[in-house]
């Protein structure tokens, strides 16, 4: 999820930067255009301004060769030297020169095309009497009226053009001012909006920059955490004792991660990434194990496991767990990545577990052999022993001698002593062993087969032994729970007090694991807790605990008799269950043993 | 049938037992002829002579050289002449797996081997008395086991 975010943080980046550039190459474009567009009027209207110029030329020169015409028509008509008309003729043709490129010049403006057709006209019609006056003068060598009043009419023509070309020059003055205004303006503009243009642009390309360089520096930062992230990626790799492997499907291609070269044996990168190469290593037995661990990769798409052995290059023999899944990535590759991990150490502690538990299970097996001897071969030289004695006390007792009587009372005694020590050893051993069949049963009925079986102790003794709830029925291994019954019940009236009837009491109820001492249980569990109590000889607190082990016995053997078996085997009964028992006692008032059971 | 004298045969390797048992029967006041094997194979050997006369009970020990009490007592019962046989096992052991075994394979009575002779004879007078055809008819695991209570 982290990671999405970011790549789609990297995405909407690269897009902004984009963004950025494309604005940026408009703005240039745009800087480009303005600036193109700027030049162009400026030099449209500094071709406008020169037009007018030009225009005053022609002008000027039209002006000037009607004057030189005029001046040398008079020159001629002084002097009748035909040089004069020579250049009057040229003049004439400068004239309709300079006329021709006038027009051309003024072409599209209409108001000063009119005046320079007004001003042909006249100039036209100023040299109409000009030509008369040259045609009268060669055919009479006086000068006449009329010649003089067509001098007289031209002068006026002449007048009158030079008015018009006057009025002409005032136009196109008008004309050049309002050109000269716009080319100025032109000329002030063009700079601001080209300074303008030139730092927006600088604006965007800053943009731009700054972009580019924090992405830069972000990208430096990933990048650095990326290479801290690897180095403790490498290192934890060492530490670890694993490797990395990826194999790229489509295109057939294997990377190893530098501790894979190591774990073998060699430097990082000592040899190609190639399945055959890696194989080299793999022991020649185990490389199907390789082979069908990647296939079962391939075919479950499930993580395959496989074990096997490696030898490295320095023939040391290593023992590896592979795990191999195939993944598909974001773009839809197909991988099968995989973590090699060097298991030696823990093969080997594996092993040694495995040996220890074979020990334990032979010695376990002793154990059973051990206690088919007790019940067999022990017991058979015994009981025969007892019923020899029996033989005895039966037939031939009386003619004993006092001495002898009370040495084969020691024998009896002894030998009922090694009896019940054999019997009470089975049962402990019984208590042990592993096969616990748990049935539904009811410990009512239990309760009272453990009476039963103890009638003739209770009614020696005198004693009342009572439940005054009715008992759970619960998933048990009965005979156990009976004997924990026996056991208990039995003990009471065994540590009786000299001088009242033992009475045992118990009793029955559901508490939760929070309510038994000690830290063991379950808090939020249920448990039956089922207290025994009677009205006995008690025991100090401090020895609570000592109760329960092995051969422990509270008592001088005169005393009280007992092989200090019976609360083992309760113990080991009641953990068999998955509960717990524990032993209150008060000198002199009473014991009461509490058993808690799983519900 | 009642002068007529109780045949019994008892296989057991120990010979102070076969003693003990002897004596036992000799005490009791029942007519009986008892015959001895050492061990299963002898028993069995016997049993399945031709034409050999059927006992009325037949007294197995658990753990004898050979062949012990538990095949002889699963061969008596697969033997079509053989297997209506009266058997009591008569064994050292009171496992719970040996009695349930006993019981599984077809035995009549389970007797732990006492280690008193009166308690001896008073478990042989109760199977020699037992009414043996009532027994079998109403055969139920409880009474299976011979509770002797008798120290």
């Amino acid at each position: 999820m982290f990671k999405e975010m970011k790549s789609r943080n990297q995405n909407l980046k690269s897009m902004v930067l984009i963004a950025v550039f494309v604005i940026s190459i408009f703005a240039l474009l745009f800087t480009a255009g303005i600036s193109y567009k700027q030049i162009q009027s400026l030099s449209d209207s500094e071709n406008s301004v020169l037009h007018s110029y030009k225009i005053f030329v022609e002008l000027e020169r039209l002006n000037l060769y009607c004057a030189t015409a005029e001046t040398n028509q008079r020159g001629y008509l002084l002097t009748r030297d035909s040089t004069f008309l020579q250049t009057y003729y040229n003049s004439l043709d400068n004239v309709h020169q300079a006329y021709i490129n006038l027009k051309i010049l003024i072409y599209s403006d209409e108001i000063q095309s009119r005046n320079l057709d007004s001003l042909h006209n006249l100039i036209n019609r100023r040299f109409y009497y000009a030509a008369n006056v040259l045609k009268k003068d060669n055919d009479s060598i006086q000068t006449s009226d009329f010649t003089k009043t067509l001098i007289i009419n031209g002068t006026s023509m002449m007048r009158q053009a030079r008015e018009q070309s006057g009025k002409m020059i005032n136009e196109e003055m008008r004309l050049l001012k309002n050109r000269e205004k716009a080319h100025k303006e032109n000329t002030n503009f063009s700079p601001v909006t080209l300074l303008f243009t030139v730092a927006l642009s600088l604006f965007f390309f800053i943009l731009a920059f700054n972009k580019i360089n924090q992405d830069l520096k972000s990208t430096n930062k990933i990048n650095n955490q990326l290479l801290i992230n690897n180095e403790i990626f490498e290192h934890s790799e060492q530490i670890a004792n694993i490797s990395n492997w990826c194999w790229n499907m489509e295109e057939n291609t294997l990377s190893f991660s530098f501790n894979h070269y190591r774990l073998l044996g060699c430097n990082p990168d000592e040899f190609d990434p190639t399945i055959e190469n890696f194989m080299q290593f793999v022991h020649p037995d185990d490389r199907h194990i390789v082979v069908e661990g990647n296939q079962r990769a391939l075919d479950d798409l499930s993580a395959s496991v496989s074990n096997f052995r490696v030898i490295r290059k320095d023939g040391e023999l290593r023992y590896f767990n592979s795990i191999g899944k195939v993944i598909t990535d974001s773009f839809g590759k197909t991988f099968i990545i995989g973590v090699n991990s060097d298991i030696t150490e823990r093969y080997h502690k594996d092993k040694m577990l495995e040996e220890k538990l074979a020990d334990l299970e032979r010695s376990n097996q002793e154990l059973t052999a051990f206690n088919h001897i007790a019940s067999h071969d022990l017991q058979e030289p015994l009981r025969k022993i007892q019923t020899f004695i029996s033989r005895i006390r039966d037939n031939g007792f009386e003619n004993l001698t006092a001495n002898v009587k009370d040495y084969f009372s020691g024998i009896e005694r002894s030998t009922l002593k090694m009896h019940k020590f054999i019997e009470d050893l089975l049962l402990y051993s019984r208590a042990n062993k592993a096969d616990k069949v748990f049935e539904m049963a009811d410990l009512n009925i239990l309760f009272e087969n453990a009476k039963q079986e103890l009638s003739h102790l209770i009614e020696e003794n005198d004693a009342t032994v009572i439940s005054s709830v009715i008992l759970p029925v619960h998933q048990v291994i009965p005979f156990q729970i009976q004997q924990l019954f026996i056991n208990i019940i039995s003990n009471s009236i065994k540590y009786r007090s000299a001088n009242i009837p033992p009475i045992v009491h118990i009793n029955s109820s559901i508490v939760t694991g929070a309510e038994i001492p000690g830290t063991m249980a379950d808090l939020s569990m249920n448990f039956f807790k089922i207290s025994i109590s009677d009205n006995g000889i008690g025991f100090e607190q401090k020895y609570s605990e000592k109760l329960f082990s092995l051969f422990y016995r509270l008592h001088k053997e005169k005393e009280y008799s007992g092989t200090g078996i019976g609360l083992s085997i309760c113990k080991i009964i009641v953990e068999n269950h998955k509960g717990f028992i524990f032993a209150e006692g008060v000198p002199n008032i009473g014991s009461t043993f509490t058993i808690y059971l799983p519900v | 049938m009642e002068n007529e004298p109780l045949e019994i045969l008892l296989a057991d390797d120990d010979e102070d037992d076969r003693v003990f048992f002897k004596e036992a029967l000799e005490e009791i006041k029942v007519k009986t002829i008892i015959s001895f094997f050492e061990d299963g194979l002898q028993l069995m050997n016997y049993l399945n002579q031709p034409g050999v006369r059927l006992p009325n009970i037949v007294f197995l020990d658990l753990n004898m050289p050979i062949k012990g009490g538990m095949d002889c007592l699963i061969e008596i019962r697969k033997n079509n002449r053989l297997k209506d046989l009266a058997i009591v096992i008569y064994s050292t052991s009171s496992t719970d797996e040996d009695i349930e075994e006993a019981f599984v394979n077809g035995a009549n009575i389970y007797i732990k081997k006492p280690n008193d002779f009166s308690a001896l004879k008073a478990s042989l007078t109760q199977v020699i008395n037992l009414n043996w055809q009532y027994h079998i008819l109403g055969f139920k695991k409880e009474n299976f086991l011979f509770k002797i209570n008798h120290v």
